[in-house]
């Protein structure tokens, strides 16, 4: 038996434990396994969530008595009702209305949360019933049903770690205990907790196509949000579509006048922005050029928008999120090799603004869900602008040398904006049951919002890592905002590109000196190193589970790893030369890689 | 016999003498006075030779000073950008042009298929078959040999291994000597065109004879293996290329030094 509690994932250790603690601290045999944990964590965050609105109810009930006696008071000597009480009374209102407005929004969110936890609890029971029969031993296929069942395991809502030891609980407490912390019951256990994706992405294992199209090496990879289109921009001026289930090549976009760096998804799936060698964007309309079924016949007139401005070649691209404004997709923010960062609106077809303020090429930009617009730049600083004012709210120089790569951990959902995926609850075994979603305005919003308080990641030529996180002070402002600095070290030489996982548990970062490394996305320590490949590693990217990543080499491989057990799951060879750029699709079912052969690389 | 590389075991062990760049170019400054004296003092058949090499050597120069000024004249001409335009690079790694980027060669399939047929697709398909005479010469010592005369000197460059231990001289029946045997050969890339000096592995084949290949004769034409794990180049299934095949272009007997190119 060891005594032990839940604490959330963004706990840190000082902190008193009774405060972030989720339920009380109870007893559990070693034998306790992840399943039982998630079903308890479930009934204690029922309890959690039971004992807030409770709380809630009698603040309110309180104050709104405190105002009707003031009122009945005041009525009875309405005599000598003076100025003092008249407005204590509008005071009182106006907090009562907003307490009740805040009521009512956190008990919409409570009910929609107790039908999810209500879901999840029903199909852990399912979990642990199928699991009971299949170890009774007169069953007489009991061993592949275990099988299963442990499969499923992986599935669960949420992982547990061990905060003592850092290791994660596989099956049962007992595997992420050392022998020694086991005999004793004195020490209170601190099991962390962190949501996962209840859906599971198969693993890719085979090049299902290679399509061959492009004359010139391929330098960028998209997949659209929705998952249905591929988008590549190649070294031979065109960007090409196409069609991830077909495998086929289903329409050219011809028009600029230089490579093709850049290729960046609006978060509606409705736009295609290009950024190129010959310092212009472009932004294609992908409504007319794929829905309304002209086929391959496209040419210039599906581009919408020609952005001319920028004096040297663009470096990065990136749209507003799909929840700011209203959904309406129509912001875009360029980087560029001159220094300077442009926003663009497509409505419009003009700059809105142009943020200068670097004085070396900008190598990263994002767009965060509280709209600031964050860029990396090879002067060694980040900097956190507000895009519609174009005010540059902080300089970070951080860094002793460029900074290559930045990520932020919504990342993932920023990207996908407008689609979700979703696991199918009606299908019993979880592998591969997901399908795409479109959300609300006010969905997105609020799974941005769920992933908590900002971080931010950087990688650089100095051969660190920096894991930035937002604190606020009380009145949200971003003058004050505070960043907390981390710095993680390891890497031997440069990192060229830096990705947090989509539930922003892990960070994953690509070097030069061929390994990759995966760190914690909270605390920022250092978890595992790949060191398969022979060559530089160029790029990482994320299935959307979260438990498995994939990596793009110079040696031309493609390597894939399973994050929870920490190991090398498939090498991926088959291109013949360097492997530039790599995309998982939303919906997990095909990753695409492309690299300096010319040929589109297809995986299942 | 050769004791070894020992200038250059001293080079490691103490580094060059601080005066030796300056010593060469010294000896590289007086090298025409030299020639010069020479060819005011030679008399009779030898002037004639050599005044007849100076003057190839003159005609040499000449043409090729006009070639180079005509590659610069062409590749001034074609610099417009578009060659760099030619392979494409991403974002990340357009200012990085100071790394050094090889092609990844990406043949050993290709090798392979060779290696099973037995025949090459060689920068030099045909050469002199050598006559064994050439290549040995019978040793007439002792009364035993002198008798029968079996003993073999090899008087072409080999290539022993590493491992290699000699048989007791009285029954050894080729002995390859010590001044002929060499380690390492320049290879020239001929898509990247460079040059590069690398530890050969062993003699794949020489046309002439499999003894030769046995012995590790290497004349023009052979085929070597070279060990080329300090380039870089890396297969299709992601693993470090370490040994590669080449093919002699000189007489190395005659040079003293093996130049190679290597196949692709």
């Amino acid at each position: 038996m060891v005594l032990s509690c839940f604490v959330p994932p963004d706990y840190e250790r000082g902190q008193p434990t009774d405060r972030v603690c989720i339920g009380p601290p109870v007893d559990l045999p070693l034998t306790t396994t992840s399943l039982q944990l998630a079903q308890l964590l479930l009934s204690f965050l029922a309890q959690e969530r039971e004992r807030a609105s409770k709380e809630r109810w009698a603040n309110l009930r309180t104050l709104a008595a405190a105002s009707r006696n003031r009122k009945r008071d005041n009525s009875r000597n309405a005599s000598d009702a003076d100025q003092l009480t008249e407005s204590q009374i509008l005071a009182d209102q106006e907090r009562l209305a907003v307490l009740q407005a805040e009521h009512w929004e956190a008990s919409e969110k409570e009910r929609a949360e107790a039908e999810l936890y209500a879901d999840w609890s029903k199909r852990l029971e399912h979990l642990a019933r199928e699991l009971e029969a299949s170890t009774t031993p007169d069953d007489t296929n009991s061993a592949g049903a275990a099988g299963i069942a442990l499969q499923q395991l992986a599935a669960l809502p949420f992982a547990f770690v061990v905060l003592e030891t850092g290791r994660e609980v596989r099956q049962t407490l007992a595997d992420a205990l050392s022998t020694t912390q086991m005999t004793s019951t004195e020490r209170l256990l601190h099991i962390q907790f962190f949501l996962q994706a209840s859906f599971r992405i198969r693993l890719i294992s085979r090049c299902s196509a290679t399509v061959p199209g492009h004359t010139d090496a391929i330098l960028c990879l998209s997949f659209s949000p929705d998952a249905k289109w591929l988008a590549s921009g190649s070294g031979d001026k065109t960007v090409r579509l196409w069609d991830p289930d077909a495998q086929l090549p289903r329409a050219m976009l011809n028009g600029h006048q230089g490579w093709v760096l850049n290729l960046a998804w609006s978060p509606d799936g409705r736009w295609l922005a290009s950024g190129s060698m010959d310092h212009t964007v472009r932004i294609w309309d992908m409504e007319s050029c794929l829905v309304s079924g002209r086929g391959s016949k496209t040419n210039a007139s599906d581009v919408r928008w020609v952005f001319t401005g920028h004096s040297r070649w663009i470096t990065a691209l990136c749209w507003e999120p799909y929840h700011c404004n209203q959904g309406r997709c129509e912001r875009l923010a360029s980087a560029s090799k001159d220094g300077s960062i442009r926003v663009w609106n497509i409505r419009l077809g003009r700059c809105e603004r142009s943020l200068t303020g670097h004085s070396a090429s900008v190598t990263a930009l994002r767009w965060s869900g509280h709209g600031m617009l964050y860029s990396a730049s090879q002067d060694c600083t980040i900097r956190v602008w507000e895009p519609s004012t174009g005010v540059c709210w902080k300089v970070l120089p951080i860094h002793g040398h460029w900074v290559n790569a930045m990520t932020l951990h919504t990342d993932h959902l920023l990207r996908c904006g407008a689609y979700s995926v979703e696991d199918n609850a009606g299908r019993s075994n979880g592998a591969a049951a997901s399908r795409i979603r479109r959300l609300s305005v006010e969905e997105a919003a609020d799974r941005v919002a769920r992933l908590g308080p900002e971080r931010l990641c950087a990688g650089s030529d100095d051969h660190t890592l920096s894991l930035l996180t937002l604190e606020f002070d009380r009145n949200q402002d971003w003058s004050t905002a505070r960043w907390r600095v981390k710095r993680l070290t390891g890497h031997q030489q440069l990192v060229n590109h830096v990705s947090f996982s989509p539930d922003g548990r892990w960070i994953a970062s690509a070097s030069f000196d061929k390994s990759v490394r995966l760190w914690n996305g909270f605390s920022g320590q250092h978890v595992a190193t790949f060191r398969q490949h022979v060559q530089a590693v160029y790029m990482c990217c994320w299935s959307s589970d979260s438990r498995l990543l994939a990596t793009a080499s110079r040696d031309s491989t493609v390597k894939v790893y399973d994050i929870r057990e920490g190991l090398l799951k498939r090498d991926l060879p088959g291109h013949a030369d360097e492997v530039y750029a790599i995309d998982w699709s939303v919906d997990g079912r095909t990753a695409a890689s492309g690299g300096k052969d010319c040929v589109l690389k297809l995986w299942r | 016999m050769p004791q070894g590389d020992y200038i250059e075991e001293f080079r490691r062990r103490f580094g060059e003498r601080p005066d030796q760049r300056e010593k060469e170019r010294k000896r590289r400054a007086r090298e025409p006075h030299k020639v010069a004296v020479r060819s005011k003092e030679l008399r009779g058949l030898k002037a004639k030779i050599f005044h007849r090499e100076r003057f190839k050597e003159k005609i040499r120069l000449r043409k090729e000073e006009r070639a180079l000024k005509l590659k610069d004249a062409v590749a001034k001409k074609n610099d417009t950008g578009e060659d760099r335009l030619k392979n494409a690079i991403p974002a990340y790694l357009l200012d990085r042009e100071d790394s050094v980027r090889a092609k990844a060669l990406t043949n050993t399939i290709k090798q392979k298929r060779k290696e099973k047929g037995g025949k090459w697709d060689v920068p030099l398909p045909k050469v002199r078959p050598l006559p064994d005479d050439e290549v040995f010469r019978v040793i007439k010592t002792g009364k035993k040999a002198k008798q029968k005369e079996w003993k073999r000197m090899v008087t072409k460059v080999t290539f022993v291994g590493d491992g290699f231990t000699r048989r007791p001289p009285k029954y050894e029946r080729f002995i390859r000597p010590m001044a002929l045997r060499m380690r390492r050969a320049n290879v020239t890339h001929p898509e990247l065109n460079v040059t590069f000096s690398l530890e050969i592995l062993g003699v794949k084949k020489n046309p002439s004879s499999p003894l030769y290949s046995q012995l590790g004769v290497i004349t023009r034409g052979t085929i070597i293996e070279v060990n080329v794990s300090e380039l870089g180049l890396v297969t299709t299934s992601g693993r470090v290329v370490w040994g590669k095949y080449a093919q002699v272009t000189n007489q190395p007997e005659l040079d003293g030094t093996i130049n190679a190119v290597m196949l692709v």
